[in-house]
């Protein structure tokens, strides 16, 4: 196993005083693809904003790359976000720009490269997730896979190591939600860039998840590979994974 | 409908209190509320210790129906009687207990109202936390400032000028009317009161005098807090909803440089601008009177000249600035405030234009003690 790139430890999260993650712990390996899972309000996205800084953690530590995201003063934050690309549920695309700008706007904003140069870097990004030619379209001009895809190249302007992505197949078709899959296989393939992807969407989980960590009532359920959870004699686990309904009482 | 499917209800009191009610035909929509005041009515007349429906000749029952059973239940749960069903097809008992389920559950979510005290706690925690947040939007707003008027580099001068064709010359047709009519309209009211003293003439003074020191600025101001306060709310809370803003945060890009201070400055700059263009207006529109009253070009302006002199002009003039600047810092920080939901950003946007005129004349309150104690 390769070393973790993203560990978590003791983790807790309060919204006022009610607790949404309790005690949670994990590591995620550099290059891998690894997904959090779990039932509508278990605390998926929680994590996710506790994890790139959006929330202060009410207690333990977040370790990105080797830094303290949970500790980290503001500056530091700051240096350590230019490690990590996140694409948002919608996209998050800003309407008032094209695509081309969308991209380019963390390399103006960060780097001193002339101006050839980051169009130049912000078309490749958007080539690579297949919407070269679409790089003066509006956001409101393209379909919800093809404004995530440009939220994924924009995520990924930095050459970040790790992205993380919330609820990407999220309102797409299978067709779509297949091709973003394969995009994010390739990513990790060819550019070895870690993700860490909030999702229920069981066809992605079965088709790219490494490793999973399933969240119930704000705790830690299972980790580990998919394919060997699905198995699981927990009623919770193997009802999530193989998408079944059996009566049973509250675990 | 058939006649066995007609509703009807019969009552039958018996003794010890207990009262039956035997429903018959369809239990639906269009039936219910033809049997529910009488059966209500019944319960309540008679306060029976037991309720018993007799639903054998109940031939179809839908939610109206089930909702009629639960309100006398309900009634007879409140009194601490008992209620009972006997007969009830068992497909629509398996309706009524779905919808019992929903309701017990519906009573577990269910809060305990909070006691008074508790109440005026947690409003005052809400209050101090609001305090918190201002002060501490003003103190990043002020730290960002300053330092992108120190390096004029990290302003995103694209979108300040987007921002200042928004506010100025894109607000300059309303301001320049409001300005024309507020001008007509004060000369043709003062005309006779004044006229009936032979001081016709002094018109000039009163309309130049308060375009240029309070009028001129404050109605600009209220125009601005209608159209941009309320548009910097609308298109900041937008962009929250949407996650823009977490993704401004999560690239390491701060909001208030990226979206507050282009528009703060763009706003400060135009205001001024605005507030002239609304007093040359206002003016044009005394001058069109003025003339129409037999006063020639000429005096108006030699009158306006007495009337009128540069620090009068300068107190309006710094007052716009300071206008332009509270306006934007509202309607931007209002905006950023804006919560996750659907009416998060009508509430936002309702709410700048509010804060923005309460503040307005706030600060020209301020402004006018500050006048005063100069002697200006």
């Amino acid at each position: 196993m390769t070393r973790p790139i993203i560990q978590v430890e003791h983790l807790i999260a309060k919204y006022d005083e009610r607790v949404i993650l309790d005690d949670i712990s994990f590591e995620v390996s550099s290059g891998e693809i690894f997904f959090i899972v779990g039932g509508s309000g278990c605390g998926k996205t929680t994590l996710l904003n506790n994890m790139i800084g959006l929330i202060e953690p009410a207690g333990g530590d977040i370790w990105i790359d080797g830094d303290d995201m949970a500790t980290a003063t503001y500056f530091e934050q700051l240096a350590m976000l230019k490690k990590i690309g996140v694409m948002y549920q919608s996209g998050a695309l800003f309407g008032s720009m094209d695509l081309l700008e969308n991209v380019r706007l963390p390399l103006e904003e960060f780097t001193a490269l002339p101006s050839e140069a980051m169009d130049s870097i912000a078309g490749d990004k958007l080539a690579m997730v297949g919407l070269e030619g679409f790089e003066h379209y509006m956001p409101s001009e393209i379909s919800g896979g093809m404004r995530k895809r440009a939220a994924i190249a924009r995520a990924m302007a930095l050459d970040p190591k790790i992205l993380f992505l919330d609820e990407p197949s999220a309102g797409l078709d299978p067709i779509t939600s297949l091709q973003l899959d394969r995009l994010i296989a390739d990513l990790s393939q060819i550019l070895g860039i870690t993700f860490v992807i909030v999702s229920h969407e069981l066809a992605s989980i079965d088709a790219i998840a490494e490793r999973v960590v399933m969240l119930h009532q704000g705790k830690i359920l299972a980790e580990g590979d998919p394919k060997v959870l699905k198995e699981d004699r927990n009623p919770l686990i193997h009802d999530f994974f193989n998408r079944s309904l059996e009566e049973r009482t509250e675990v | 409908m058939s006649d066995s499917e007609q509703p009807s209800f019969q009552i039958q009191l018996q003794e010890p209190h207990t009262l039956i009610i035997t429903l018959s035909g369809r239990l639906d929509m269009k039936t219910v509320p033809i049997l529910w005041q009488s059966c209500i009515d019944a319960q309540e007349k008679h306060h029976p210790a037991q309720l018993i429906l007799e639903a054998e000749k109940v031939t179809y029952c839908d939610g109206a129906g089930v909702a009629l059973f639960r309100a006398l239940q309900k009634r007879q749960e409140d009194a601490k009687a008992t209620f009972q069903i006997n007969h009830l097809d068992p497909q629509f008992q398996q309706l009524m207990q779905a919808v019992q389920h929903k309701a017990t559950a519906q009573q577990m979510n269910e809060h305990e109202p909070l006691p008074f005290r508790a109440g005026v706690g947690l409003i005052t925690v809400d209050m101090v936390r609001d305090i918190k947040n201002n002060v501490a939007y003003l103190g990043a707003l002020s730290y960002q400032l300053f330092h992108s008027l120190r390096h004029p580099k990290w302003i995103r001068w694209k979108d300040m000028w987007v921002a200042v064709e928004n506010v100025g010359p894109k607000a300059f047709p309303i301001v320049a009317l409001i300005g024309f009519l507020i001008g007509l309209i004060t000369t043709f009211q003062s005309a006779r009161p004044l006229g009936e003293f032979g001081a016709q003439i002094y018109i000039i003074n009163l309309v130049g005098l308060g375009l240029v020191r309070e009028m001129g600025p404050l109605m600009t101001a209220v125009l601005l807090a209608g159209r941009t306060a309320s548009s910097f709310a609308a298109e900041l809370g937008t962009m929250k909803i949407n996650q823009e803003i977490d993704a401004l945060t999560t690239m390491g890009l701060n909001p208030i440089r990226f979206l507050t201070v282009p528009r703060i400055l763009a706003t400060t700059m135009m205001t001024p601008f605005l507030n002239l263009f609304l007093i040359l207006f206002g003016l044009l529109g005394c001058g069109v009177v003025m003339f129409y009253l037999g006063y020639p070009v000429q005096t108006f302006f030699k009158q306006l000249k007495v009337a009128i002199n540069f620090s009068d002009f300068m107190t309006g003039f710094i007052k716009a600035i300071v206008f332009g600047f509270v306006i934007a810092g509202i309607g931007c920080f209002d905006g950023l405030k804006t919560k996750s939901n659907s009416s998060a950003v009508g509430l936002s946007t309702t709410k700048a234009v509010v804060d923005s005129l309460i503040m307005i004349v706030i600060v020209d309150g301020i402004f006018a003690v500050i006048y005063y104690v100069l002697g200006v």
